[in-house]
């Protein structure tokens, strides 16, 4: 299986999209998936527009993207934190 | 990890007045005590609108973290205000959903990725019920300080004994 480019992205690419990315980090590490995570700013997202293989995101996603994006903020509320981290496995390993 | 700066100067009791209003009051506060430069205060109150922070906990306490870009700031900080009556805030990452948020957790930090231990601490409070109410119940800012020194990782001194 081909290893994952993931960008990781917030508003200001800092505070919540650090502890977003850390948490991917050890989810696919216990499930022994190799990832490339990046972690960026939301703005920069068009910079990895050709390689990306997933958006995982706090921030509102007002532009259509090639790969998919899935919602984060439940990684900072816990509220539907397991139903975001089997979402995310699930295109991890396809 | 760098020291993150909190001490009762940044704890706000009673806050009112519009989101705006609110911002702008613990920015400015923020450059008095000369932890962040003055293009701090209209870098959150513009980012809250284009990125906004409220956040819905599963207490009936929103709460809402606005920070903005690194070069704004000179040294790691948090200020908190606990507010009287709740104000609307966008939720983040949401087109057009707004929480009555409660309690503000303004952020200033100046490297990227740097505070993993706080923020994760930060976002655990926010998850427990018990101590989002007992802070929200401080009555005294050193109380406040008290609480979120003893559950956060603001220096990594003190660390070890959560």
């Amino acid at each position: 299986m081909a290893k994952k480019q993931v960008l990781v992205a917030c508003g200001a690419g800092i505070a919540t999209s650090t502890v977003v990315n850390s948490a991917i980090e050890e989810m696919a590490k216990e499930n022994k998936i190799d990832v490339n995570l990046i972690q960026i700013k939301i703005a920069e997202v068009n910079t990895y527009v050709d390689t990306a293989d997933l958006l995982v995101t706090t921030a509102m996603v007002k532009t259509a993207y090639p790969f998919p994006v899935i919602n984060a903020r439940s990684f900072l509320t816990g509220i539907g934190l397991e139903e975001t981290k089997e979402e995310i496995l699930k295109e991890l390993k396809k | 990890m760098a020291d993150f700066y909190l001490d009762e100067n940044l704890v706000f009791l009673q806050a009112a007045g519009t989101r705006e209003e609110i911002l702008r009051e613990m920015a400015e506060n923020l450059v008095k005590e000369e932890l962040v430069k003055t293009s701090f205060v209209t870098g959150v109150i513009e980012r809250e609108k284009e990125y906004p922070t409220g956040l819905p906990t599963s207490s009936s306490l929103s709460v809402a973290i606005p920070h903005t870009d690194i070069e704004h700031v000179k040294k790691d900080a948090i200020s908190i205000a606990l507010l009287r009556e709740p104000v609307a805030f966008q939720v983040m990452g949401e087109a057009s959903m707004e929480t009555p948020v409660s309690i503000i957790f303004m952020l200033a930090m100046q490297q990227s990725h740097a505070q993993l231990t706080l923020l994760r601490d930060l976002m655990d409070f926010l998850q427990n019920e018990t101590t989002l109410q007992a802070l929200f119940d401080s009555k005294t800012k050193e109380d406040v300080v008290k609480l979120i020194d003893r559950k956060l990782s603001l220096s990594a001194s003190k660390g070890g004994d959560r």
